[in-house]
């Protein structure tokens, strides 16, 4: 089973800002929600993870190979982050963005027939073939969420690191990128790591769930385990109380004295 | 075959169509630009001549030893600085940056009018004045970025930056053209706004071995620029390097702008309309991007060179600066893609 393993690993930034040391362990098939408040180090810990912050200390392991042993492109074909900015004034096209994905994989100049059919299959995997013509900077966020998306899968990855794949969502649209998300996290064998902001929606869609505060692990487990008052309470400073509902799982309702 | 591969096919075809289309308006234009002069020679008795069908001495000296390198020289600076616009543009992630709006064209003059006047001979060496110009460049387009990240590092705060980086570097070239002019009693001044007047056969090597090197590098860079387009984590997540992306870019870009200073001083904007244009045609994968820009900025510039030499004819004023006539059509389009951006 492919997992990824972090042991003790730990990150400064210039500010001061800590993260670590952190000791956790991801694996194929399960999505993993990061939760915690503004500042925890959510965004910096999919960074580390992704080859982009060179850790302090610690090791971090894809599969049997540490993740610093690896080269650039080597990381490139196993690893997909949700991180874009998308440029202004370049009208750019969605295909075009999606199939810069393939890059890792191609040697040539040109996309081989596999490169067209992983661009293909994702575009497909995420409704989006009537839009491939259009121009990204065009697009609501919604659908520029579903074309992020398809451009991580396009590469094919073993690992997804998505940076609040919901931001400026609404509800129909963040019940729809996370239901896809984890489909093709089970259809595909991936480790998915996802930050989240909303609990509720976490609990309902990850396997497991981090919860980060000021850089510190404060719970690792299922959403069971995990949500509960006590935690809650420690991390965002807010009394919850937690309905359990037959239709809706688990609701968290904050108490407002 | 899916709906995918035959849109990339689809795509391949119209860029190879579009590719010898251009190409072949290309050959037409040199044509054009070998039989536009004083002495008025048919395109058909050009294409003669240069092809050593007609063997008239006194024609033969026209076209190939006069006109054929300046034809020349238009053609390959219109490429050069149509690939550094687009890759300065890519590296930048700003689609309004150019060589000259971004102060390289201002600073390679600058260095060059400085060098001559403490080493004048070096004035008669194409490979020296390229050095020093490529310094110069160098140093401009340094200082624009760093001016750009002191205020903000914003789209707008760098076209501003480069915007006081070119207008210090200009009126030090100015400054120093004017005494430049004055002492060695050459024309110096035209260089400010660029002129094809004085092209020799050494001017045309430089420039095609500047221009085949930057082409090939940047093509072969071309997937490299589409991922750092989108940023540097972007960049990072396809298993580039942005830093090293950038580096050779800036240093690449800066060597077609400053040669091509070099032989023909500030010509601005063609950097900034041809990428445009060809993003028009074929979308912005730089793949096609860096081709097609070089074959619109030859055809470009060296129309707008056979333009000079018909006006300057007709108006018996002397010759008109080509860079006045690239800045005459290259700053309205400027404006209009400045309205664009504070319209979105």
């Amino acid at each position: 089973m492919f997992c990824i393993k972090v042991e003790n690993l730990a990150f400064k930034y210039g500010d001061g800002f800590e993260l670590g040391k952190l000791n956790l362990r991801f694996c194929e098939s399960e999505v993993t929600a990061i939760l915690g408040p503004n500042g925890a180090g959510k965004t910096t810990f999919l960074k580390c993870l992704a080859r982009m912050l060179k850790p302090l200390e610690g090791v971090v392991y894809l599969g049997s190979k540490e993740l610093w042993s690896l080269s650039l492109n080597e990381v490139a074909k196993i690893v997909s982050f949700s991180e874009v900015e998308i440029p202004q004034g370049f009208n750019v096209k969605v295909v075009d963005f999606v199939s810069t994905s393939r890059y890792p994989h191609m040697s040539s100049f040109w996309e081989s027939s596999e490169d067209l059919k992983a661009i293909g299959e994702s575009i497909r995997k995420l409704k989006l073939e009537s839009f491939v013509q259009r121009k990204i900077e065009e697009l609501s966020s919604g659908e520029f969420q579903r074309v992020v998306l398809a451009k991580i899968l396009a590469k094919k990855p073993k690992v997804l690191l998505l940076d609040e794949p919901t931001l400026h969502l609404d509800i129909k649209y963040q019940l729809e990128i996370l239901k896809i998300i984890r489909e093709i996290t089970k259809e595909e064998k991936l480790v998915t790591i996802v930050t989240l902001h909303d609990l509720k929606l976490a609990s309902m869609f990850a396997d497991k769930i981090v919860l980060l505060s000021n850089g510190k692990v404060v719970a690792f487990g299922s959403s069971a385990e995990v949500l509960t008052p006590r935690n809650i309470e420690k991390v965002y400073g807010v009394k919850v109380k937690i309905i359990e509902d037959e239709e809706a799982g688990i609701i968290i309702a904050p108490l407002i004295k | 075959m899916t709906q995918l591969e035959q849109y990339y096919e689809l795509r391949k075809k119209k860029f190879f169509t579009i590719t010898l289309l251009l190409t072949i308006l290309l050959t037409v234009t040199l044509l054009l630009s070998l039989s536009v002069g004083s002495v008025n020679i048919g395109i058909d008795k050009a294409f003669l001549v240069l092809t050593g069908y007609v063997q008239n001495k006194t024609l033969s000296y026209i076209v190939l030893n006069i006109r054929l390198p300046r034809t020349l020289a238009s053609i390959l600076i219109g490429a050069s600085l149509a690939i550094s616009g687009v890759l300065i543009q890519n590296v930048t992630r700003n689609a309004l940056a150019e060589p000259f709006l971004l102060g390289l064209s201002s600073g390679a003059l600058a260095f060059i009018a400085l060098a001559i006047l403490l080493i004048p001979s070096i004035i008669f060496s194409i490979h020296y004045v390229s050095i020093v110009a490529f310094i110069g460049a160098i140093l401009a387009f340094t200082l624009t970025l760093m001016l750009s990240e002191a205020v903000g590092g914003s789209a707008t705060s760098l076209i501003l930056a480069g915007i006081a980086v070119t207008s210090g570097f200009s009126g030090i070239s100015s400054f120093l053209a004017f005494i430049v002019q004055a002492k060695l009693n050459r024309p110096f001044l035209i260089l400010l706004l660029g002129s094809l007047a004085q092209i020799l056969d050494e001017h045309v090597i430089v420039l095609g071995f500047t221009f085949t090197l930057g082409f090939i590098v940047s093509l072969a860079l071309a997937k490299r620029l589409n991922a750092v387009m989108f940023g540097d984590e972007h960049s990072l997540q396809l298993g580039y390097n942005p830093k090293i992306t950038r580096l050779i870019s800036s240093l690449l870009a800066a060597l077609l702008t400053s040669v091509s200073v070099a032989v023909a001083g500030i010509i601005g904007f063609i950097g900034l309309v041809i990428p445009h244009m060809a993003r028009l045609l074929m979308g912005n994968d730089n793949r096609f991007v860096i081709p097609l820009s070089a074959l619109l900025g030859s055809i470009l510039l060296c129309l707008s060179d056979i333009f000079v030499r018909i006006a300057s004819g007709g108006l018996a004023i002397g010759e008109i600066p080509v860079g006045a006539v690239t800045s005459a059509f290259g700053a309205p389009f400027f404006a209009y893609l400045l309205m664009a951006k504070v319209r979105s």
